[in-house]
């Protein structure tokens, strides 16, 4: 291939693979927060299918941006509700996560249904007027510098990762454990209510059920392939958007079967864990005594 | 105790409420109390407003209510362990026929339909076991898409087209081949590009790959990948160029972007199974649709007739009469596409 041709295969590809890793990147950072703070988050799927719905829906309404600050709104929410259900309910985390995740999905279906497809007349849950998906591209970028620079570099960052170890010692040291908490939560809410948006305000432009598909899962493994660090999950989420983006491409013109190529990431991941032996915080899914 | 405790509870049990109505006709008491023929649809987990099977399994059913031959109702299965009960507890409340829709559904059928004999089972594009009470519905699909393929051959401006799939499997390479042996017949050597989404949801995956397709120079994109095809359609109207639809008339989703749909006309199918099992007609066994009975057919083209010229559309009613006549024989697999001539169009 010659260095034009070369160039017309790849900045494409290069482009899907971004809007490809985006939503997975906002996500996993929403991971991060949470995971830092000792709260298992595998509601990241079910923040994302309310942000998704609730954006779009505040979008038809009042516009794109309204949309996207609605859809946050909502992430927030539904972060602090899996805080409460794992601390005052002292639900098991995981528990709390597949509640979380089969609530949004029934609700934003049953909602689908009764709002848009059996509305008198039937509506299309479409916006005209989409986001550019680079505005979230670059935001989501920006991000993981920002937030790699908190977690590091900041008083706050210590003593998020300090509640994320041992939130028993670090309240010995006069913290206050549980707003330290809080915050993480509704960040991780509002970022994946974000990727949320992304997907239904910028890079679709439609809601359909389930439309989320096993996105926050896959932003969960780039924070395990990451090891719970805002740098290390951007790689690994820019490596599955990349797989995702190539085999698009692939797909028709490589005699490799789809199967095999869409299950790079997940193949990824359990390579990742075995052979980086990623440690989590210690007082991850930990239950308060 | 505290009360807020009981707050996610009484809350999760009034969405309960709220999602598992399962009565569509609200016909009262017990099926057949007039002694009038009842039936029964049981969706599969796509739900009955997927604009696509289910829907149209019950317009089906709907229509042979509406006009009098019947009574009957539907229920909605919300995941695969429904399929059984759903079957079972139409079978019990004593609805002569009962239409299990989908393949997914073969097996809560193997199980339920020996235990209900006096039941009649059909099941939509699945097989069913060998019993006396039961029928299988199934479909011809590659001589619809065929059709289609040819369409977006002559439609097409660059020579190549794209056909993007929900998930691989035997049925969805009967749409696949079909397309491709229709592209060939419509122009010779033109180039089609086949891409898998690997799920039916995936409507942001659908897009991406519709994109690919369109980088690599297709100008006609026809999805068979349920609502993850509905990125496919979207892809194609913002490009400006044009998406075919799958299984329901999409024609109107995205008014002048969508060529045609290929329609899987699944409510003939009910219909006429229903109306002939009222009049006592009934023939176990395997019964397959194509052009011919109706149950493929495109869309009316309501937005892009005009854009089509009469040629091409005078060559697809030609094509048409011929597969239905059995002179012209499409491929459904691979190897079929292989030793497939591509036959000579007026």
């Amino acid at each position: 291939m010659s260095g034009p041709e070369l160039a017309g295969f790849l900045l494409p590809l290069g482009v899907s693979a971004l809007r490809q890793a985006t939503p997975l990147v906002l996500a996993g950072l929403g991971g991060i927060c949470s995971e830092r703070v000792g709260i298992v988050n595998i509601a990241l799927e079910g923040m994302m299918l309310a942000g998704a719905f609730s954006g779009l829906v505040a979008g038809r309404l009042a516009g794109p941006l309204v949309g996207v600050t609605v859809a946050v709104t909502v992430g927030m929410l539904v972060g602090l509700t899996h805080l409460w259900a794992t601390r005052k309910l002292r639900l098991n985390h995981i528990v709390s996560g597949v509640a979380i995740n089969l609530l949004a999905l029934h609700s934003t279906t049953f909602l689908l249904r009764r709002l848009f497809n059996q509305a008198d007349p039937p509506v299309e849950a479409r916006i005209q007027t989409m986001l550019p998906t680079a505005l979230f591209t670059g935001l989501a970028l920006a991000l993981v510098v920002v937030f790699h620079l908190l977690l590091y570099y900041t008083p706050l960052g210590l003593r998020v990762r300090a509640v994320g170890e041992s939130e028993a010692d670090t309240r010995m040291a006069g913290i206050d454990t549980a707003r330290v908490k809080m915050m993480g939560l509704a960040a991780s809410g509002v970022l994946a209510g974000l990727a949320g948006a992304y997907l239904s305000l910028a890079q679709v432009g439609r809601f359909s059920d389930d439309m989320v598909s096993g996105r926050g899962f896959i932003a969960l493994a780039a924070v395990v392939c990451g090891r719970w660090t805002p740098l290390g999950m951007a790689a690994a989420a820019l490596a599955f958007g990349a797989f995702d983006a190539l085999q698009f491409q692939l797909q028709g013109s490589v005699a490799l079967p789809g199967e095999l190529l869409r299950s790079i990431p997940y193949i990824a991941t359990v390579v990742a864990a075995m052979a980086l032996r990623p440690r989590p915080p210690a007082d991850l899914g930990r239950q308060e005594e | 105790m505290n009360p807020m405790r009981w707050l996610p509870v009484a809350a999760a049990a009034l969405l309960l409420a709220g999602c598992t109505q399962p009565a569509g006709n609200k016909t009262s008491g017990a099926p057949g109390a007039k002694g009038k023929f009842s039936a029964g649809v049981v969706t599969d987990a796509g739900g009955i407003d997927d604009q696509s099977f289910n829907a149209s399994a019950w317009a089906g059913l709907k229509k042979a209510i509406d006009e009098g031959v019947v009574e009957g109702r539907y229920i909605e299965s919300k995941e695969q362990s429904d399929y059984q009960t759903n079957l079972s507890s139409l079978a019990e409340q004593g609805y002569k026929l009962v239409f299990a829709v989908g393949y997914l559904m073969e097996d809560a059928l193997k199980e339920v339909a020996g235990r209900h004999p006096e039941t009649k089972f059909a099941i939509i594009d699945g097989s069913a076991p060998d019993l006396p009470n039961c029928v299988a519905v199934k479909f011809r699909e590659e001589e619809g898409t065929f059709l289609a393929g040819f369409l977006a051959a002559r439609m097409s401006k660059t020579g190549a087209v794209a056909f993007v799939g929900g998930m691989e499997s035997p049925l969805m390479k009967r749409f696949e081949v079909g397309f491709r042996a229709g592209a060939e017949t419509g122009k010779p050597g033109a180039k089609v590009l086949v891409k898998y989404i690997g799920s039916w949801v995936d409507v942001a995956r659908g897009k991406e790959l519709a994109l690919a397709a369109i980088k690599d120079g297709a100008d006609v994109l026809m999805h068979a990948a349920g609502k993850g095809g509905l990125g496919v359609l979207d892809a194609a109207a913002e490009k400006g160029l044009y998406g075919i639809g799958v299984d329901a008339d999409q024609d109107g989703l995205h008014e002048g972007r969508i060529l045609t749909s290929v329609m899987k006309r699944v409510d003939v199918a009910v219909y006429e199974t229903t109306v002939n099992a009222a009049k006592g007609d009934w023939k176990a066994g395997e019964r397959v649709l194509g052009l011919k009975e109706n149950g493929l057919s495109l869309s009316p083209m309501r937005f892009t007739k005009s854009a089509v010229p009469a040629a091409t559309l005078s060559a697809i009613d030609d094509l048409k009469a011929r597969i239905a006549a059995g002179e012209l024989k499409v491929p459904s697999t691979d190897a079929g596409l292989k030793g497939f001539v591509a036959p000579a169009v007026k």
